[in-house]
């Protein structure tokens, strides 16, 4: 068959395996001599190269495919098979999939590299490498996967890594703290697809586990199920796409190293609720409510962070809370149907991103490991290259025209507008506008103005090319990724949405030209309204801004840790000790110990018997066979 | 005929090799190192000869020379392999140990690989005396290794213990064998098997009596209660490597032969159904309750094989005879023999000089200091436990998913709850290594080949766990 491949499986295999190797060869080195940093750096960019150049092959050859066909698989194994249920290790690379591809391996071999500046000299650098591999492994099964289960392995993948990432600088107990919540919280999410794929296996999993069964048998689903799984997966999605009520692991998964914070906590596996929700776009297209739902959850999360990052004064979080509102953007997007310009601002996000936070990298290295962006100032003279680099970021993020950042979501508020959710479109340009002023607040804080710490600033200096080049690279993505999918209007053809529509259950909003030019006015304008704010209070320098009323309660994110914590976490742990220390210990342990007690006797009976004399041990023997010969002897009757 | 030489090729490389290394012994120069790789290379050869395949049919090597008292099949092949391979493992792991415990003779190899003739000759013995002869090699074969440390008065307690007890089952075996000849006038399984299809086991009082009295003898050999009460004392008084070596490829033997026996005829186990339901009972619970009163591991482990045959007698119980394929029995018996020897490898390796180490307390905090050599452990503990995804865990399913097949619910049910108390004691070792802080500095045998040995068994562990192939 066309459209049976073998080297599919090798996509996520070859950083499995660069994890096994380095983490194997680290275990056993790690107390004696130590191998080269130079030697661990080569062997973990070996495996995100070669899958990246895989991913471009599996991209041509799909474009080789006829439309109607265009999709490659490959069943490795029989995973397991247990009554209806039969799932194979099957990989399933669609136009969705590879588009995801590319950008994960493309955007995973850059931080690799760019990680191996950053992290050196650290104490457990093969370490790092190893789980950053492991990461690279799952999230490519996640997004090859050919059917839910498999899925789950790289959503539960991503998971791990995600926490041994935000704990890897493990002395520090708040970092310990960060990864436990963010695994736990995601873990909430996880209920939600483990339920919503077992109600999914229930209704019409017979005939069939994988997306292309899936897709064929969603016509038998009443209504009701369809509601109940969409709902529930998207619960999933939003704990791993940190969208509310879930978001709050991930400002605190900023206590990883900066890489992993681009790698994971922005270009790619929060992304994967989003793409989950595209995935199933044939079960969501159905039930326009629940989309309509979504879009809400996903503006309103947006508005929200993008209120929060007004205000924060750590670069990383101010960078965390916009991705947690651009992340917001494309529910958005995939909530209004509009699955193509959901998954290319995915696509867009994901250099713009990842181009940022290498970028607050470099400043946080040449800072030596200083975060506050009030102590910083002026650095432009000091690191042109990184303020280069993040200008054209910034731009993009804040969808400025012609970056990358502007078209993807300029296409989202589009959508909202053709489909007559004005509502979301409001908000979605009020944060455009918001987006714009705080993450020029931040360009300006940090690169503008004079030094806020002269001693910091002094020594100062450019990281090394193994981090400045991926720098280069990303930034050249976010000038140019937009161009892919340029609308009709600017004279384009749309391409990424061409590209997708085979994998997608889309309906296009038809409008007329008129409305995408008052969309693109109105997010024009809101950038510009955004960024002169910015320029006017921190352009030309500023103190930092002591925080009351209505600012201090957004600097704290509207104490919904806090609010959590006293309606949630709290009664949980005391109903979870009282069941420890009083039903547990004086109920449920006391059949249990009398038992062992019971046990214990027992065994001291049986101990005795164990006099240690021969002739004790003769007298059983001759009682056993009497008793023996007796039985026998009574069969004869 | 030269492929019936293939099939009796590995009892003859063995035997060869013992009988070489016994000359060998006699010169003074020769290292004990020397010794040990040449028994490690003989059970090589034989382990790769072993791996020939029989093919569809059964064989009887040299029928008209030898009678047809020797059958090979696949079931004696890979019950032969298993014990070829404890073989090697113990050559390989005592290396280790003798560096510690300085009663090294070179006569120590020779003997160990006596006795594995004997086994390979008794999981072939179509006949008594054929049986009785191998036995007796293997006995006094192990007898003499048992009592190796002439200076411990354990191993010298512990030698006269089991010669005594095992002459007393030694005379019972030929008494049994010549109520046999009486009842059926030869002593081939052949035989037995046509006597009884004439007439039924119960028509024939001196063969039903003839079996019983050779039952109870390889009952005592594989610690069925109550004739286990030997099996502590003998344990702990062997030297490490001799324990494991007892413990594996010795039982696996002599179940070889109870499997032969039992299953010539459905007579027979339908005769003892009932005797043998209430030993596998008693078995399994006096194993687990003499484990937990122990406090040095190598009576634990000792008491904890007590347990492991119950399991084996599950087993023997619910295979049926028309469809005996022996998997079952045989795959579990491969599972223990790898964790058991896994960890007296771990144990000759640790134990320090003169077997100093012997109590649960004694491995307290070894994961802080040794952390590689208790996480083998702790694997080999789990897998006899029969905690996923060990080969223990298998091999126990297996067991009582027969169980269950054959209609024994009573007899699965019991060895899920036996499986939960054994918890009780491996665990403990594990608690005492990762759980406490250390108060030893677990300085080891000089030589590597020990942990080497074990590293391979726990990989073997984990992979027959993973890919339980049908044997």
């Amino acid at each position: 068959m066309a459209n049976t491949t073998t080297y599919l499986g090798l996509i996520p295999l070859l950083p499995l395996v660069g994890a096994a190797v380095i983490g194997f060869l680290h275990l056993g080195t790690c107390k004696g001599e130590r191998l080269p940093e130079r030697f661990y750096g080569l062997l973990a960019c070996t495996a995100p190269i070669l899958t990246f150049l895989l991913a471009v092959k599996v991209f041509f050859d799909l474009r080789g495919l006829p439309v109607e066909t265009r999709f490659l698989s490959q069943e490795v194994f029989t995973w397991f098979k247990v009554g209806e249920m039969d799932i194979a290790m099957g990989f399933l690379a669609d136009p969705l999939s590879s588009l995801m591809l590319l950008f994960v391996t493309f955007t995973g071999s850059l931080i690799h590299i760019y990680s191996i500046g950053y992290m050196a000299k650290d104490e457990s650098f093969a370490k790092f490498f190893a789980y950053l591999n492991l990461f690279l492994g799952s999230m490519l099964i996640l997004v090859l996967g050919n059917g839910p289960v498999v899925m789950f392995v790289g959503w539960e993948g991503v998971g791990l890594c995600s926490y041994l990432l935000i704990s890897y600088y493990s002395e520090d107990r708040s970092n310990v703290l960060a990864g436990n919540k963010a695994f736990i919280v995601n873990r909430i999410g996880d209920f939600g697809f483990v339920l919503g794929m077992a109600f999914l296996f229930w209704a019409i999993g017979s005939g069939g586990f994988d997306y292309i069964s899936l897709k064929a048998n969603a016509h038998m689903l009443p209504e009701a199920t369809v509601i109940l799984v969409c709902l529930l997966l998207f619960l999933g999605a939003t704990g791993k796409s940190a969208q509310i009520p879930l978001y709050v692991w991930l400002p605190d998964a900023m206590a990883g190293p900066t890489p992993v914070s681009a790698l994971i906590h922005a270009a790619t596996m929060v992304t994967a609720g989003v793409y989950m929700v595209a995935r199933f776009s044939f079960l969501y297209a159905h039930v326009a409510a629940v989309g309509v739902f979504i879009a809400w959850v996903g503006i309103i999360t947006a508005l929200v962070s993008a209120i929060y990052g007004m205000y924060q004064d750590d670069i990383k979080k101010v960078l965390a809370y916009s991705t947690v509102s651009q992340l917001g953007y494309m529910f958005a997007g995939v909530g209004l149907a509009a699955y193509s310009a959901g998954i290319f601002h995915v696509f867009t996000h994901a250099f713009f991103k990842a181009l940022l936070f290498l970028g607050a990298g470099s400043v946080i290295y040449a800072m030596h490991h200083e975060q506050n962006i009030w102590k910083m100032g002026g650095l432009r003279s000091k690191l042109p290259l990184t303020y280069k680099t993040m200008l054209i970021g910034s731009l993009a993020l804040a969808g400025c025209p012609p970056f990358s950042g502007f078209f993807s979501k300029d296409e989202i508020l589009y959508s909202a507008l053709a489909s007559g959710h004005t509502g979301i479109w409001l908000v979605g340009v009020l944060v455009a506008g918001m987006t714009a002023y705080y993450t020029f607040r931040m360009i300006f804080v940090v690169f503008h103005g004079s030094p806020r710490d002269a001693h910091a600033f002094d020594h100062a200096h450019e990281p090394p090319a193994v981090m400045t080049v991926p720098l280069v690279i990303l930034a050249i993505g976010a000038l140019f990724a937009g161009f892919l999918n340029l609308p009709a209007l600017f004279g384009g053809s749309q391409q990424v949405t061409h590209w997708l529509a085979p994998s997608l259950a889309e309906h296009a909003h038809e409008a007329a030209h008129s409305t995408e030019i008052i969309a693109i006015a109105a997010s024009v304008a809101a950038f510009f309204v955004g960024i002169l704010i910015a320029w006017r209070k921190f352009g030309q320098g500023a103190e930092e801004p002591v925080f009351r009323g209505f600012a201090s309660f957004a600097y704290h994110t509207f104490r919904v840790n806090e609010f959590y914590d006293v309606i949630l976490v709290r009664p949980y742990k005391a109903i979870g000790g009282a069941i420890a220390n009083f039903i547990d210990a004086n109920i449920t342990d006391i059949p249990a110990q009398v038992i062992a007690w019971f046990y214990r006797q027992a065994g001291s009976l049986f101990k005795l018997l164990q006099v240690g004399y021969v002739r004790a041990y003769a007298i059983y023997m001759i009682v056993g066979l009497s008793v023996m010969s007796l039985l026998l002897a009574q069969s004869f009757k | 005929m030269t492929s019936d030489l293939v099939f009796l090729l590995p009892l003859v490389t063995v035997t060869i090799g013992a009988i070489l290394l016994m000359l060998l012994s006699a010169f003074e120069k020769i290292r004990i190192e020397v010794s040990s790789a040449l028994a490690m290379g003989i059970f090589a050869v034989a382990f790769l000869i072993q791996l020939v395949p029989v093919g569809p049919d059964d064989v009887r090597p040299f029928v008209s020379l030898f009678n047809g008292i020797l059958l090979v099949s696949d079931f004696t092949r890979i019950a032969s392999l298993i014990i070829i391979a404890c073989g090697f493992f113990t050559a390989m792991s005592s290396i280790s140990y003798f560096r510690q415990n300085s009663f090294a003779t070179l006569e120590f190899f020779s003997l160990m690989t006596f006795a594995v003739s004997g086994m390979i000759l008794l999981t072939m013995a179509q006949e008594l005396i054929t049986v009785f002869i191998a036995l007796e090699t293997v006995s006094l074969s192990i007898y003499v290794l048992v009592g190796c440390n002439r200076r411990s008065v354990l191993s010298t307690e512990a030698i006269l213990k089991y010669l005594i007890l095992g002459a007393f089952a030694g005379a019972f075996f030929t008494m049994g064998a010549a109520l046999v000849y009486a009842g059926v006038g030869s002593t081939g399984f052949a035989a037995i098997t046509d006597a009884i299809a004439m007439g039924g086991l119960l028509q024939n009082p001196a063969l039903a009596g003839g079996l019983l009295f050779i039952l109870f003898a390889l009952f005592f050999k594989v610690t069925v209660f109550p004739f286990h009460a030997w099996v502590v004392d003998v344990y702990d008084g062997a030297p490490i490597p001799v324990t494991g070596f007892m413990a594996t490829a010795l039982k696996t033997s002599i179940f070889a032969v109870l499997a032969n026996v039992l299953l010539l005829a459905d007579d027979i186990r339908g005769t003892w159904v009932d005797m043998l339901f209430y030993l596998t009972v008693f078995t399994l619970f006096a194993g687990n309750l003499i484990a937990i009163g122990q406090n040095s591991l190598k009576r634990m482990l000792a008491a904890s094989g007590i347990v492991h045959t119950g399991y084996l007698l599950i087993a023997l119980i619910a295979v049926s005879g028309d469809s005996f394929s022996g998997s079952v029995i045989l795959y579990y018996l491969a599972a223990y023999a790898a964790s058991t020897l896994g960890i007296f490898a771990s144990l000759s390796y640790l134990s320090g000089n003169d077997e100093k180490r012997r109590d649960f307390d004694d491995f307290k905090g070894l994961a802080k200091v040794r952390p590689y050599s208790a996480a083998v452990i702790a694997i080999f503990l789990l897998s006899m436990a029969g905690i996923p995804p060990t080969a223990g865990f298998m091999g126990k399913l297996y067991i009582i998913v027969t169980a269950f097949q054959a209609g024994q619910t009573a007899l699965a049910v019991l060895g899920i709850v036996s499986s939960i108390l054994s918890m009780w004691y491996y665990l403990r070792l594990i608690i005492a290594m990762y759980f406490h802080e250390s108060e030893d500095a677990f300085e080891v045998s000089s030589s590597r080949s020990a942990p080497y040995c074990a590293f391979i068994l726990a990989a073997c562990v984990l992979a027959m766990g993973l890919y339980p192939v049908a044997i």
